[in-house]
Order: C-alpha cells, then structure tokens, then sequence
C-alpha cells in the first residue's frame, strides 16, 4: 500500500462516515488471508471498505465477535474460510459452517438486516475470488446503510 | 399417582438404592409447590404431586453428590438426556421416578405455553414410571397448537420490527441472571457474561449489554434448550426468552433435522456436522 499519505489523512478515514461502509472480514491464516494477500500483490483493484483480521482457522471466529462488531457500530461482517474438506485441522471449516448457519438465522430474527452478515470459501490461490467477494459484500452491505442499532439511545456506554 | 410415588421413592430409601431423593413438596401457603431434598423414608410423605410442580429439578443434578433419586416430568427428562449427552452426570447414579404429566399450570392457573405442544407426557427415559390414571389429556387442543406456532407472529413480522420488539423487551432485563442460573444447561462454572479481560458483555444493565447477554443466552443454548421453559417462568420482567430458544430449536431442527433431549447416545448438533450440511448463504 501506499503510505506516503501524512498521519492526518489517515485518521481522517477511521471517521465513520454514512456513506462508507465498514465491514470486519474475519480471514482463515491458511487460505482466505492467503487469497487476500494473493489479491494484493497481483494488485487486484477491490474496495478499502474491509478491515482485515486473521484468525488460525475460520472455526476460531466465536459467533460473538461477529455481533461484537455490529454492537461496536461496524456496519457488516464477513467470516471467510478455507473450502469444505480443505481445512488445515480438516474440519475446522465444517463446525464454523453450522455455527453460523444457526448464527444468521439468530441475528436476524433478533433484527438485524441479514445484508450485514456475509460468509465466503477462498482459497489461497483465489484472489480473483477474494477480489469478486468483496465487491459483492459491500455493495450488499451498502444496501442496508449505517448501523444505527444503538445510535438512537442516548443511555450507552463502551 | 402420589400414593404410588411415595411408595416407589420409599422403597428406593430403604433398599440403599439411592441417598437421596429430590421432588416436590407443598409450599407453605399449600397452594404451590417446591422442591425439596429427602433422605430418611419417613421423609417421602412430603412428596407431593399436582399441576403446580413447574419446577426442572434436573438442575440439582449436577450439585448434589452420590446416589440420587430424582422425581421428573417428561420435559425435565428431556435436560437430564442432554445432561447425559454432555458427559455432564453420570447415569448410573441417578434413579429417575418418572410421572405422567398432563400439564402444569402457572400462578394464574393457565396451562403453560409448552404443556400445550408436549410430545412427552409419558417421559421418554425412567426407571420407575407412575402413570396416572386419569388420561387422556386435558388439555383441548386449540388450531394453534402447533409446535412452533409461538414463533409466528414475530416471523411475520419486518426486520425492523423485530428489532424494536426485542429492543423493547431487553431493555427491561435487570441482568438478574436468574435465567441462567435457573437453567440446567448453564453450568460452566465460569459465564462468559463474569469475564473480565476482555470484558465480552457489559455487566450493568444497558441496552448495548443486555442485548449482548440474551443473545449469548440463546444462542449458547442453540441446539441444547429442551425447551422447560424455566427462564422465562423466572425472568422477573417478563421478557419472553422461550421465543428465542424455540426459534433455534426450529431452524436446527429445519436445518440439520435434529430435536434435543431425546437421545443420549447422539450428540448435540454444534459440536457435529455433515459433510454436506446446508450452505446455500456462503458465497
Ligand atoms: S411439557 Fe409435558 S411433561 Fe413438561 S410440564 Fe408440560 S405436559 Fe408436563
Ligand atoms: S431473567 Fe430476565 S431480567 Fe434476569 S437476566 Fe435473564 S433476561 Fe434479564
């Protein structure tokens, strides 16, 4: 990336701003970080809109930290792991699949948008796919506008 | 019934069967009931038994050590199977006397919500039985009595409007916690909900923290809820936490075509899955 921009313009961005989204992409170490990396260095154009964080494996993302990020006013999460039968401690991947099949449903029902809440397969070698699965994320995530979950309440701390 | 019980729980005493039985007794004012531990055989002629007897006694279990008898309804049987599936008691220690329930009844003397769509009034695991004899039920079923019917009316209901619902009701909780420590499937020893570093769900009641807290709830129960009911029985404002957990029984069951509490050997559907699980929202 580019970093000759000065500190202020930086901290210029991290303002949430209601036309730009911010998603958390929680990314498996062995593949879909790899594929992100891999979109990154053959410099594949896709939107700066997600904040990267790896995790070992995708079955690591406790169902929590995704409503974590919404109650902490990002506006979308997306879980992304290896493909099925690909997983680096083999099933990994099956456990996160079941869990968050069960997960969206429960957000959802609880109210929250199900535009918000995203789950892709990318492989180490699919930057391409890492590249498309962005672009579709936000653009979804974008429909649904802000989080404004709490912004209403006056009463909130944290 | 009750005379059959007492017998059956005297006998358990006497022949060394067991140390203790745990059922119901009258409470004080003699209209409801409560639990109570016995351990000599002049003491079962406390026990009694009526449409008061709402509580899970499944959830003393854990704490109560040694040979244990243990009086249940089908629904309480159901929590002593997940129990059992958790590797969280052991079988051989525990004498279950099962009873024939029709229905139970709250303060008001309404038929519970769950009683009206129970599958298990002859329970599903014992080792003694006392049925009664005034089947069949008496409950007159109602067109909506369907399993899930509860659930409809929030389903029909926007997104938006879901969460202004359940806004509304989590912003009463009080973080009591009485549903957790109500429930006999919140044993960890340590809740997520006490944990400090990092601070996961905000400890005083706030609407960010107790829409945390519920949300943990039900879905730590996803899967696992046998569906007693005892939370919202508890819950000292109300909230209708039966509405959550029976929306995570009915998509595991649509999904993964699972139904908790009635097989010991099976294990629970989170921490198991199939190759070919449904994956229809992962891109
Ligand atoms: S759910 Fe069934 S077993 Fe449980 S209290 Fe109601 S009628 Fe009795
Ligand atoms: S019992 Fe009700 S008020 Fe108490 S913590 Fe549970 S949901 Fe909140």
């Amino acid at each position: 990336m580019n970093d000759n921009r000065s500190v202020k313009e930086k901290n210029l961005e991290l303002k949430p701003s209601p036309e730009k989204v911010k998603i958390a992409a929680f990314l498996c170490k062995w593949c879909s970080y790899a594929g992100a990396d891999l979109a990154g260095g053959s410099r594949k154009k896709y939107p700066p809109n997600v904040i990267v964080i790896r995790t070992s494996c995708s079955a690591r993302t406790n169902p929590l930290f995704v409503w974590k990020s919404l109650e902490k006013g990002l506006d979308g999460v997306l879980v992304s792991g290896c493909h099925p039968g690909e997983c680096h401690y083999s099933e990994g991947n099956y456990h996160t699949r079941r869990n968050f099949a069960v997960f969206r449903k429960l957000l959802e029902y609880i109210g929250i948008e199900p535009e918000r809440f995203h789950m892709s397969w990318v492989s180490a070698a699919e930057g391409d796919k890492w590249a498309q699965v962005v672009k579709e994320v936000v653009k979804t995530v974008e429909s649904a506008g802000p989080n404004t979950y709490f912004s209403k309440k006056k009463e909130d701390n944290a | 019934m009750l005379e059959q019980l007492r017998k059956k729980a005297k006998e358990l005493l006497k022949n060394k069967e067991v140390e203790v039985i745990i059922g119901y007794q009258k409470s004080n004012n003699n209209s409801f009931t409560t639990p109570c531990f016995i351990e000599s055989e002049d003491g079962v002629d406390r026990l009694t038994w009526d449409e008061h007897c709402v509580y899970n006694l499944s959830l003393y279990l854990k704490e109560v050590k040694g040979k244990v008898g243990i009086v249940a309804k089908g629904c309480d049987v159901k929590s002593i199977v997940a129990l059992m599936q958790e590797n969280q008691i052991d079988r051989d220690r525990i004498k279950i006397i099962a009873l024939e329930c029709q229905a139970q009844v709250d303060q008001e003397g309404q038929i519970l919500e769950k009683c009206r769509t129970c599958q298990v009034h002859i329970p599903g695991m014992y080792d003694e039985l006392v049925r009664s004899k005034t089947s069949p039920s008496k409950i007159e079923s109602k067109e909506s009595d369907k399993e899930y019917s509860v659930l409809e009316e929030l389903e029909a209901k926007s997104t938006p409007e879901r969460w202004q619902f359940w806004q509304r009701q989590f912003e009463k909780c009080i973080r009591c916690y009485a549903c957790r420590q109500v429930c006999p499937l919140c044993y960890c020893s340590e809740c997520i909900s006490e944990k400090t570093a990092p601070q996961w769900i905000l400890p005083s009641p706030s609407l960010k923290g107790n829409t945390t807290w519920n949300i943990v709830r039900a879905f730590h129960l996803a899967g696992r809820c046998i569906d007693c009911g005892e939370c919202e029985r508890v819950c000292p404002v109300n909230i209708p936490l039966r509405r959550l957990n029976k929306k995570m029984e009915k998509e595991i069951q649509t999904m993964f075509n699972y139904v908790p509490g009635l097989d010991s050997k099976k294990k629970p559907p989170l921490v198991d899955f199939r190759v070919d699980d449904p994956q229809e929202f992962i891109r």
